[in-house]
């Protein structure tokens, strides 16, 4: 018992706070926010940034070399494409396309894993495993194959590729959910909670999702890594997003018909995939660290 | 009504199925008959494998006995039932403390929000007077009102104990349970933990049912003994008596062997 009255401290970090301060502390883990920022700005804010229409074709300045290029002029950043497009907006809205529909099917992937694998970890026995297993033919055959069956299947396009790949990913988060909960489940502290009179929804939300960020954040950049490459893969072999909307993939096929006339076609589309998976990569790995790290230091 | 709770005709049968060339193990517990007074401190002691924690665990209703009844505060418990979630009565009357501190606090949250716990699922309180509830616990169980904001990897061992007995405390239960509660602690932080109990004790009049394995502290905190064996009582009554006059072979080994430690006194 103090004897005295102490001062209380003042400021107390909170969780995110904390977080932020040990994910600050690796540099590359920073820049690498910093660049998905940048590309998650462009997806946001496309048409605030995009100078051009990116479907608008100019007749009059077809093939033009980036500006850094002897020949390029300002007016085109990125140069333009044998039909004139100007490379830099249609790199831009890209993003918006790439990057936006992989958040939004690896958000979706990621909700329904953790649901169905969050009640197979809850139930026992022969129930637990038929739930388990619900999605685990799709985890024989890998990721790219299961949606160009389901493309072939349901006709191409962005939103079935979109589909497909949501319905390729699930499984791997059933999977982990599942085995996570199911050894939080044996720990004590679950069962000091259910002897507060904790119900299996409370314990779930109060006890074991705290726990859970770190694999979520793991499993998550993961995936939306794997679906930033499949959706471009898709739209490269022309299965995914058809050609007049810009998508990183399909603008790579484009361009690559004119890959030695006008190799930038190639290059700068494949350069921003490329920076879009080493951030996404690079930002998971810091953030992991740093979730890690804030609750052993 | 000075009785705050009374178990009779405790069984629990634990038999694994017989496999092949193997004999089938079988280990029961009870019949227990067991009564607490109110501001009793109850010691259960016995050697590995007697089946104190099983008993421990019973009382608090996380494992679920085969037959039996337990009474707490004149309320009738049949104990072959796992709690319902909804019998908020018996969490407020009686708390455990669990054997390992550590494990049993959640790494993933803080402190306040590990106390908070209980009082969100059992009591009516709104958001500030929990907080006040929860500093209060806090400063009385000796750890400053910072400590809120701790998470587990933070705190000591001594610390984690002290937030296990504030999370026990904090819904003013009539009888608490321990499962070793001073096993892991040096010999100042457990006496400190031992003269807070006391304390505790006098202040909420708190039944304590606690078992050990160090049988100075159970002569010097214990009203009442209860020894084990194999999953039977084998010996009951006042501590001094027990360690004065042991009656069974197991009682005797325990306390000679506890006073080979303490020469100055003898076996009459």
């Amino acid at each position: 018992m103090p004897q005295f009255s102490l001062y209380e401290e003042e400021f107390q970090p909170s969780p995110w706070q904390q977080t932020w301060r040990e994910f600050r502390t690796s540099h590359a883990a920073f820049i690498g926010l910093f660049i998905l920022g940048l590309f998650v700005c462009f997806a946001l804010f496309a048409p605030l940034v995009a100078p051009y229409d990116p479907i608008a074709q100019n007749i009059d300045a077809l093939m033009i070399p980036p500006s850094w290029n002897m020949n390029g002029t300002i007016s085109h950043l990125f140069g333009t494409d044998s039909l004139g497009r100007d490379l830099f907006s249609r790199i831009v809205y890209g993003c918006r396309v790439t990057l936006g529909s992989s958040l939004l099917l690896v958000l979706v992937a990621l909700m329904t894993g953790v649901t169905i694998g969050t009640i197979a970890g809850m139930l026992r026995g022969v129930r637990s495993s038929i739930v388990n297993h619900l999605l685990d033919a799709l985890m024989a055959i890998p990721t790219l194959l299961i949606a160009i069956i389901i493309v072939a299947i349901l006709g191409t396009g962005l939103v079935n590729s979109m589909w497909a790949i949501t319905l390729a990913l699930t499984p791997q988060f059933i999977h982990h959910t599942r085995s996570f909960v199911r050894n939080e489940m044996k720990k004590e502290y679950i069962l000091a909670s259910k002897l507060d009179g904790a119900n299996h929804w409370q314990l779930f939300f109060h006890s074991i999702l705290p726990n859970m960020i770190e694999m979520l954040v793991v499993q998550g950049t993961l995936a939306l890594s794997i679906a930033v490459i499949d959706i471009s893969a898709l739209g490269f072999l022309n299965l995914g997003a058809q050609p007049p909307l810009p998508e990183l993939g399909a603008i790579l096929a484009d361009g690559l018909d004119v890959a030695y006339l006008a190799p930038w076609n190639v290059a700068l589309p494949g350069l921003a995939i490329f920076l879009i998976v080493l951030s996404i990569n690079v930002v998971g790995d810091g953030l992991r660290s740093a979730l890690r790290k804030r609750l052993s230091r | 009504m000075n009785e705050v709770m009374r178990v009779s005709d405790l069984v629990f049968e634990h038999s694994r199925k017989k496999r092949w060339l193997k004999k089938p193990e079988i280990f029961r517990l009870g019949p227990i008959e067991l009564s607490v007074q109110r501001g009793e401190t109850v010691a259960i002691i016995g050697e590995n494998r007697a089946g104190k924690s099983l008993l421990a665990k019973m009382l608090v209703g996380t494992i679920a006995a085969d037959s039996g009844e337990i009474c707490l505060n004149s309320q009738r418990y049949n104990a072959a039932q796992t709690p319902s979630p909804k019998s908020h009565h018996r969490s407020n009357d009686i708390r455990m403390i669990f054997q390992h501190s550590s494990e049993a606090m959640n790494p993933g949250i803080t402190v306040g929000k590990i106390l908070n716990e209980p009082l969100r699922l059992n009591t009516n309180l709104d958001e500030v007077e929990c907080k006040q509830l929860i500093e209060n616990t806090l400063v009385k169980v000796g750890l400053l009102r910072e400590h809120y904001f701790f998470y587990r990897h933070m705190l000591s061992d001594g610390q984690q104990q002290r937030v296990a007995l504030a999370r026990a405390i904090i819904l003013q239960p009539k009888i608490l349970v321990a499962d070793e509660p001073f096993a892991a602690l040096d010999p100042s932080i457990r006496s400190q933990t031992v003269n807070l109990i006391l304390q505790l004790q006098k202040e909420l009049g708190l039944a304590f049912i606690f078992i050990s394995h160090n049988l100075g502290i159970v002569r010097h905190l214990a009203d009442k003994v209860i020894v084990m064996e194999n999953g039977q009582i084998v010996e009951s009554g006042k501590t001094e008596t027990i360690f004065r006059w042991p009656q069974h072979p197991m009682t005797k080994k325990l306390i000679l062997s506890y006073q080979s430690l303490v020469p100055q006194q003898t076996l009459r």
